[in-house]
């Protein structure tokens, strides 16, 4: 199997960096989507909570693989449309438009972490937060927020390896990410082994970020 | 009104091979779903076996099945069949012909990764059940049979209902994933209908409500489900009479 990686080096390390800044990206960009919308749903009031309420029913509820063909294919359906908008640069290219799918899937899902750990506060902060008359602003920024993240963690770290192994559906959309370079080698040698090769890859990737997750969990263990 | 004459049955609409995309997708589901809660059962037996390396093998296949994009564990376990089937067909002298079906190979996958996530539901669930039930009912001379079937399980669905509704919600998407081998599921379906009319957006979109519109049903019969097995609980766990 060693033969099979050292013959096809350059494209196994290419896959790897796409599939690590994909997973990067995504986990990033969600996050910053997800914070409000995390923050809308444990409010759950007004316009901003059905909003928020929706977006995550609505891309929990179909599998990401359909998102991804959803965002690829049906966006080429409105080429002169986003062309004519300038968004076409964008959405012809199979690498944003699997990163946007990635993004608007990750983001339903670390919404929902955001707002268990939001509602999971114990309401005794929030009476300290008024009997210093903290400004609402204050009160999440200073103090809501950094526990809200801290209890969020572990399930935000759980979140990093789905979205990790998630990734490897872009191959489907021509990426060459560790999966899209399996498929290419077992397309020019038949050898089966390059799904062996690639899966080890996961399998040591999943591992050492688990083990990444587990240090930072504890060093947080006072949110717990 | 053009685009929904497309979802009208017969030989111009794709409504009705929809349909049947909708029912391979059940069915596969549907399939997976007792084996791989059978397996989760098994594995959980196995992490707790008294052989080291039963407990190991058990621990490797929950790591594995975790870590592995599901996917790929559909594409490894798909073709390496294929070469399973055609050596032991040769070696036995049959047909080399013979092949796996993508239901087979997907039924196999879904339960193999599902049940990765299973054993841990069912730690969890018998955890909360306890041991001095198992303790009971050794007391009153019940068989391992009986103790499992009349007094575990019956407690075990109240504490597993949500953990498996969890799993059935991964499942019923996951297989989503066997239209990569051509199995003719929801999504597979879609694929054909718009190579023929051109119109990916409005096809994806429809399979995508179908989608949401089983998940939504999913977490009311779970909803359902969970107030039957919580029916006589009262909060604080004891359950009366």
């Amino acid at each position: 199997m060693l033969d099979l990686w050292l013959d096809y080096k350059d494209l196994w390390l290419s896959g790897l960096k796409v599939t690590a800044s994909l997973t990067l990206l995504a986990i990033l960009l969600g996050f910053v989507l997800a914070l409000p919308i995390g923050v809308a749903r444990a409010r759950n009031r007004g316009l901003s909570g059905v909003l928020a309420y929706g977006y995550v029913n609505f891309f929990r509820g179909m599998p990401l693989l359909v998102l991804l063909f959803l965002v690829y294919y049906g966006a080429g359906e409105f080429s002169r449309d986003l062309r004519s908008l300038g968004l076409w640069w964008f959405f012809r290219d199979a690498y944003y438009c699997g990163l946007l799918a990635l993004v608007l899937n990750t983001a339903a899902y670390q919404a929902e972490i955001i707002r268990g750990s939001l509602n999971g506060i114990p309401s005794s902060i929030r009476e300290a937060n008024a009997a210093l008359n903290l400004t609402r602003w204050t009160a999440f920024r200073r103090v809501l927020f950094p526990i809200a993240i801290a209890r969020a963690l572990p399930g935000l770290g759980n979140e990093f390896i789905l979205l990790l192994k998630a990734t490897s559906l872009l191959a489907i959309i021509t990426i060459f990410d560790l999966m899209g370079q399996a498929r290419f080698i077992f397309s020019e040698t038949f050898d089966l082994r390059a799904y062996y090769v690639a899966a080890l890859h996961y399998l040591v990737l999943v591992l050492v970020l688990e083990w990444f997750l587990r240090r930072i969990e504890s060093r947080n263990a006072w949110a717990a | 009104m053009e685009l929904l004459s497309l979802l009208t049955p017969g030989p111009t609409g794709w409504g009705d091979e929809l349909l049947i995309g909708l029912g391979m997708t059940l069915g596969l589901a549907l399939a997976t779903f007792p084996v791989s809660i059978m397996l989760s059962f098994l594995i959980h037996r196995a992490r707790n076996s008294r052989r080291r390396p039963v407990r190991y093998l058990a621990q490797m296949h929950v790591s594995v099945f975790k870590s592995l994009p599901e996917i790929l564990t559909l594409l490894i376990i798909y073709y390496q069949s294929q070469v399973v089937i055609s050596w032991v067909a040769e070696y036995a002298g049959f047909d080399s012909t013979l092949s796996i079906s993508p239901f087979l190979a997907g039924l196999i996958a879904l339960s193999l990764v599902i049940s990765a996530y299973g054993s841990e539901v069912v730690r969890g669930a018998l955890q909360a059940i306890g041991k001095g039930q198992v303790e009971a009912a050794q007391a009153l001379g019940l068989s391992g049979f009986h103790c499992f079937w009349k007094v575990i399980l019956p407690q075990f669905w109240r504490h597993a209902l949500p953990g498996l509704g969890n799993l059935w919600v991964i499942l019923l998407k996951d297989t989503s994933l066997v239209s990569v081998i051509a199995l003719s599921d929801l999504t597979h379906v879609a694929a054909l209908a718009i190579n023929t009319t051109r119109e990916p957006f409005f096809f994806y979109l429809v399979i995508a409500a179908i989608y949401i519109s089983l998940v939504i049903l999913s977490s009311w019969i779970q909803k359902r489900l969970e107030r039957r097995a919580t029916r006589g609980v009262v909060a604080g766990g004891r359950a009366h009479a």
